[in-house]
């Protein structure tokens, strides 16, 4: 518990540059994620991020020690040419892009390996830590390192906040973005840029390795909970910066623990609660929709078969028992006690003793059922030349989903009928004089 | 316009797919006689490629059943050859016409044994059909659109099945493959094979198919050619789309709506 | 003797990778067998854990256990919850290789395991690795490992030649002919881990990846063949291994990364100067076409 005070009181201005540093990294890894992320190629982030390692242990060759300015600089350097190579062999050879992302990844990787390796055996003692660059350390972040933040973030601020619209275009439709001028080449070197700059920053927090994870799973997290591109970059860089303090105060909890890690960890819990509850897109609202629908359509058909036995009974509101029910439709008799207590709350039908009655409203909405049935087997007949006896089936599959706006233009399309395929009255409901 | 048939090589029973969520076949109901020559003809996303996907199972059928020679489709599996778009596949892979041409050959059976003397003969033969028996050691990266497509027909035959199931096959072709390509065909047809092919050019179709499909997501013909090639029937295939469908298929694509729900027996 | 059993051991590594690459490349499988690579992470640990020696049986279980559950998260962010498939990809790969470092960094005592040994192997330890003697001669443990696992491969390549190829190239046409291509896919991903797995105490479980793609890249830029694409990607697989070993002992670094350096280099020198197809190459031929 003190742990947790002392961390979130922030009274120790290590931890505050160390938060502060995290929560901005983590995100404008995001913001910056979300424009490749909706172009769907969130993995060239990993390939630059893996790229970047040579270039740091260059930087570091060069400066003799761990030089902030030299190390980011080498980072950018990398990771600008990276992107290159990548383009460069798409576009020169066979070689497909899932390849031209490996092999960049890969070599990159390596050749900063192999050169990691050699400074670690150089026995240079400003080597040390020049390793947590691979798996990040968050606690090691500093005023200078703070500041040299600071001007990158503002540098990819500004180009986001220039070139907004034409990212917006670019991200959601790249055709209609050519073809209204936008300079496409332009734009995606910005882009490239700006993803150069968060990784070669954002590598200090969660290394090289996990680096890719920042970019895209902030902004998949967005994605479920909206579908405005400023919603996503905002919902996007609070994931971010979450996951950055989550991972930081497990890093100050642990320190032998290397950051990274914990931040992916933390974002990939707000990854997969989006997944569940967000309301559109999330499991768990699909999941709930469905289910209604299913019982929908079982009140539906419920309410359809007390209609067609007032059909044939000549009173719709005469008092029917379960029997009768199971006899016109071979409901589940489960399901169907339980849809017909609902429908008695819902005061479609009432319950007198062991038998149900349709009410008014009840009525009217088994008649409109029934009337789509029929208008859509009518349609079936006349537009998808349907044979006689695919007729019902086919009304049975479709009766569920017409809404309101769909009747309308289904009655106006066949002009107002009277009768269906079979002969059977369509029962349009008639107006009330007041 | 459908014409239904006694003892049909195909039959389709109020199909209903779906691709994506979305459905794009409605209630397709069709027979088509042994040995005939089908076109089946519509505008671009028709659902003519889902069509014959959903004969050979690739796709999941919402709602329906297809029976093939009477029988399920595993069951006569070795008796139907089914030809892709040319473009589903990726060219420059390394790899000869010949090894192409062999893979006809494969079944589920011989997987894991080498290829025979036997194979081999027969994909030579069948190259010679398709008039490229010299190309058989050229890369298939070097093959030009129609050369690609005699090269998949090639393989097709190499089966030696009874029905063949081919997707766009002139598509994209020049004028000597596409005639090449017919003739052959019309000798299979004389040996009584039969053929199904999606076709998108409407002045030849005619001429090349005894029996046309008329597809615009739901069935606007299945009929001997000159019953079912009419201009009213045309621009009822061609003349716009249904909007009711398109709302339908909407509503059922964005909420999901998953047509199991609606077996609902009667 | 003790280079020979290292290069030996990096040469089987080289050859075994090699030969799944090609099949991963000309699938686009590439970044989806990265993924593999680092998912397993946390099996190689917990079996590591479990069982207390990296020659192990659990070992393999574990890797292709994660393997497979990666393919199949991957699916299922992808399918089922509507996730893009790069996403779902970066998602699953990232969060569970995090899940193996934090492992290894919680048991990093009871484990000898660290980090580097995750990121560029130990090959330079396998002949001290010893369990096995033919006459006086030490054979290390690593080494019979990738041998064997290197028969499994050929095997595996030799026996499903004609699916992998099949499947590979007309995914379609496969399944029409009844072939199911969900189960190779599934074959390969293993094979994919099992690789991964036993030659990650050589090279690492990111490197690996070089091992698997660049000769493969390599030799796809060279041939129009699929049997000699499979030979010229081991033997840059096996030239890689030899030179890079000689030339990390120069410089006195790691020599899986140094492996994995030549590789690179290979690579953009068949790029540029590949006969018909080189950049270089087809810029100096339309030169000097140009002056006639």
């Amino acid at each position: 518990m003190s742990n947790f005070l002392d961390f979130f009181s922030f009274s120790n201005a290590n931890i505050r540059y160390v938060v502060l540093g995290v929560i901005l990294l983590g995100a404008l890894s995001a913001l910056v994620g979300v424009f490749t992320f909706l172009r769907k190629k969130s993995l060239i982030g990993d390939a630059i991020a893996h790229s970047v390692l040579p270039g740091v242990c260059i930087g570091f060759m060069l400066a003799g020690n761990k030089n902030p300015y030299f190390l980011l600089g080498g980072a950018i350097i990398a990771g600008w040419i990276s992107t290159w190579f990548i383009q460069l062999i798409t576009n020169h050879s066979k070689i497909k892009q899932d390849a031209a992302l490996g092999i960049t990844l890969s070599v990159f990787f390596g050749v900063g390996i192999l050169l990691l390796t050699v400074i670690q055996n150089s026995g240079n003692p400003n080597q040390a830590g020049l390793d947590h660059v691979i798996f990040g350390k968050a606690a090691s972040i500093g005023k200078t390192d703070l500041l040299l933040f600071i001007i990158v973030g503002a540098v990819i601020i500004s180009a986001i906040l220039l070139f907004y619209r034409n990212f917006v275009l670019m991200s959601f439709d790249l055709t209609f973005a050519k073809s209204t001028g936008v300079p496409i080449k332009a734009m995606q070197f910005v882009l490239s840029t700006i993803t150069v700059l968060a990784v070669a920053t954002g590598i200090q927090a969660v290394g090289v390795i996990l680096m890719a994870a920042m970019l895209i799973i902030p902004a998949a997290s967005a994605r479920f909970w909206s579908n405005n591109l400023k919603t996503i970059l905002l919902i996007a860089a609070i994931c971010g910066a979450l996951a950055g303090l989550g991972g930081a105060y497990v890093s100050y909890l642990a320190p032998k623990m290397p950051t990274g890690p914990w931040i992916i960890i933390s974002a990939t819990a707000l990854a997969v609660l989006s997944m569940f509850i967000a309301p559109q897109r999330g499991l768990l609202p699909r999941w709930i929709r469905r289910l209604d629908f299913k019982k929908k359509i079982i009140d539906e058909n419920i309410l359809k078969a007390f209609y067609h036995l007032g059909e044939a009974n000549g009173d719709f509101y005469a008092d029917i028992n379960t029997t009768a029910l199971l006899a016109k439709r071979a409901f589940n008799a489960g399901e169907l006690a339980k849809r017909l207590k609902a429908l008695t709350r819902k005061k479609l039908i009432v319950k007198h003793g062991d038998l149900y009655a349709l009410t008014e409203t009840g009525k009217y909405e088994g008649q409109r059922i029934v009337k789509i049935h029929r208008l859509w087997e009518i349609y079936l007949s006349k537009y998808m030349n349907l044979a006689e006896d695919h007729l019902h089936p086919g009304a049975e599959a479709i009766e569920h989903i017409i809404t309101p706006e769909l009747e309308a233009l289904l009655e106006k399309e066949l002009d107002f009928p009277t009768t269906d395929p079979h002969q059977k009255e369509i029962p349009y409901k008639k107006l009330n004089p007041s | 316009m459908i014409e239904q048939v006694n003892d049909p090589i195909i039959e389709i029973h109020d199909l209903t797919v779906s691709y994506d969520k979305r459905p794009v076949l409605w209630n397709i109901d069709l027979s088509i006689p042994q040995g005939s020559m089908v076109g089946i003809i519509g505008p671009n996303g028709a659902g003519k490629s889902t069509l014959l996907k959903s004969i050979m199972d690739m796709l999941k059928i919402n709602n329906g059943h297809i029976k093939l020679f009477d029988q399920d489709l595993d069951e006569v599996r070795n008796k139907i050859s089914y030809v892709p778009q040319t473009e589903s596949v990726e060219w420059d892979f390394p790899a000869t016409v010949l090894d192409v041409v062999l893979m006809g050959r494969y079944n589920t059976k011989n997987l894991f044994s080498r290829i025979s003397k036997t194979d081999k003969k027969i994909a030579l033969e069948c190259l010679e059909k398709v008039e490229m028996q010299n190309y058989q050691d050229r890369q298939i990266s070097q093959l030009s659109g129609g050369q690609q497509q005699r090269v998949f027909i090639a393989r097709s035959l190499a089966q030696e099945a009874e029905l063949y199931l081919m997707d766009e096959p002139f598509a994209g072709i020049d004028a000597a493959s596409e005639e090449a390509i017919v003739k052959l065909l019309q000798t299979m047809h004389s040996e009584g094979k039969t053929i199904v092919a999606v076709h998108h050019d409407l002045q030849s179709a005619p001429s090349y198919f005894n029996w046309i499909i008329l597809l615009n997501k739901r069935l606007i013909a299945s009929a001997p050619t000159e019953k079912a090639f009419t201009k009213e029937l045309l621009q009822n295939t061609y003349g716009g789309r249904l909007t009711l469908l398109d709302e339908l298929e909407e509503i059922v694509a964005h909420k999901e709506i998953k047509f199991e729900a609606f077996k609902n027996k009667a | 003797m003790s280079s020979f059993w290292i290069i030996l051991t990096g040469c089987l590594v080289a050859s075994s990778c090699a030969i799944l690459g090609c099949y991963l490349v000309l699938r686009k499988m590439s970044m989806v067998a990265d993924a593999i690579a680092h998912a397993i992470l946390p099996g190689i640990v917990i079996a590591f854990l479990v069982s207390g020696s990296k020659n192990s049986v659990p070992m393999l279980i574990g890797a292709a256990a994660f393997g497979v559950l990666c393919t199949f998260l991957i699916e299922f962010f992808h399918k089922k919850v509507r996730l893009q498939k790069d996403a779902s990809i970066g998602l699953t790969f990232t969060w569970l290789f995090s899940l193996g470092v934090i492992l290894i960094s919680l048991f990093a005592g009871q484990a000898d395991l660290d980090q580097e040994c995750v990121l560029y192997g130990e090959i330079a330890y396998v002949p001290f690795d010893v369990t096995y003697y033919i006459g006086q001669i030490g054979i290390p443990t690593p080494t019979i490992i990738l041998l064997g696992m290197l028969i499994v491969v050929l095997l595996f390549v030799f026996l499903g030649y004609k699916a992998l190829f099949l499947t590979t190239f007309d995914q379609e046409y496969a399944i029409a002919l009844g072939i199911s291509t969900t189960l190779w896919h599934y074959f390969l991903m293993t094979m994919v881990s099992l690789t991964t797995v036993v030659s990650f105490e050589s090279v690492g479980a990111i490197l690996v990846i070089a091992f698997m793609i660049v000769p493969a890249s390599t030799a796809y830029l060279l041939t129009n063949q699929l049997k000699s694409m499979l030979l010229w990607a081991v033997a840059f697989g096996v030239v890689a291994s030899i030179i890079g070993y000689f030339f990390a002992e120069l410089i006195n670094g790691s020599i899986a990364a140094a492996i994995s350096t030549v590789l690179g280099f290979q690579f953009v020198l068949v790029f540029l100067f590949e006969p018909k197809n080189g950049v270089i190459t087809k810029n100096f031929t339309r030169k000097k076409v140009a002056i006639h």
